[in-house]
């Protein structure tokens, strides 16, 4: 519980981005166990008093999953250098998951002797390990 | 699938920045493989360059194992723009609880980090909005937010 904790914990990864929810569908279907927050008649009403009609203009989507969620937020400057944080990933058959990862956005930037190195459909960076997780 | 993720912060000297982190998240330093006494001998048995060593502790862990893993990663390039990643630190808790109670978390979450080197950027609080958040830096200039 986060009210019982000594110290704060990391609640969401923020990431700044072009269109929150096509990025949020990349990293949804990227980690195992998360998924794109669903709207509920609230969230949708609480839009629509912003004048948003469409969910895809949502300006900040959130998906969900067994660790810190990852909040795609929009924002008007676009990406120029190389991130300075990352995620690395790390999978039982890292082969696989990165032929996976690429049918459905993802970019091969560079094969490494111990990782890939990977972009997102926005160019944000990302690693999956070549050392399979046990 | 991609069972689980860690962080990678770019940084100039990771000890003092592992410090800061794990002091505010409540995290500990990784310990070394198993057979190894630091990870400076680990890395040696892998065949790293006595080059590459001696930087000092650069991963922390979450004890309960529940947060991810954040690996300090030394670059040669300093920090130019604002970072398109940062965390957002929860101690303030749900909507549940009162506004004024959430601020004095906050506030003295802030106050505690910005002991420990973390500097302050702006309060995020609008009237009529129930919301309060504090932006900081820490000790290398990642953004970061508490709520």
């Amino acid at each position: 519980m986060a009210d019982t904790r000594r110290v704060g914990r990391i609640s969401d990864i923020v990431i700044d981005c072009a269109h929150p929810a096509s990025l949020a569908r990349f990293w949804a279907a990227a980690l195992d166990g998360y998924a794109v927050a669903p709207y509920d008649d609230e969230e949708i009403e609480r839009l629509r008093s912003l004048g948003i009609f469409d969910v895809e203009d949502d300006p900040t989507v959130l998906v969900e999953g067994p660790g810190p969620g990852l909040l795609l937020q929009r924002v008007p400057e676009p990406k120029r250098v190389k991130n300075r944080v990352h995620i690395d990933l790390v999978a039982a058959d890292p082969d696989s998951e990165i032929t996976r990862l690429l049918s459905f956005g993802a970019s091969i930037v560079e094969t490494y002797d111990s990782h890939v190195w990977l972009a997102d459909p926005e160019g944000n960076e990302f690693c999956v390990s070549l050392t399979p997780s046990t | 699938m991609a069972v689980r993720f860690q962080i990678v912060i770019d940084c100039q000297d990771p000890e003092p920045l592992a410090r800061f982190w794990a002091a505010a998240l409540g995290y500990k330093f990784e310990p070394p493989p198993a057979g190894f006494a630091t990870w400076d001998d680990y890395w040696r048995d892998v065949g790293v360059g006595e080059e590459e060593l001696g930087i000092g502790e650069d991963r922390i862990i979450d004890p309960d194992g529940s947060g991810p893993r954040i690996w300090f990663q030394v670059v040669p390039e300093l920090k130019a723009v604002k970072n398109r990643l940062h965390v957002d630190i929860s101690v303030g808790g749900s909507r549940a609880v009162p506004l004024e109670t959430r601020r004095q978390r906050v506030d003295a979450e802030a106050e505690r980090l910005a002991g420990l080197g973390a500097s302050y950027v702006r309060v995020l609080s609008e009237e009529g909005l129930d919301h309060y958040a504090v932006a900081m830096h820490d000790p290398e200039g990642n953004e970061f937010d508490i709520n």
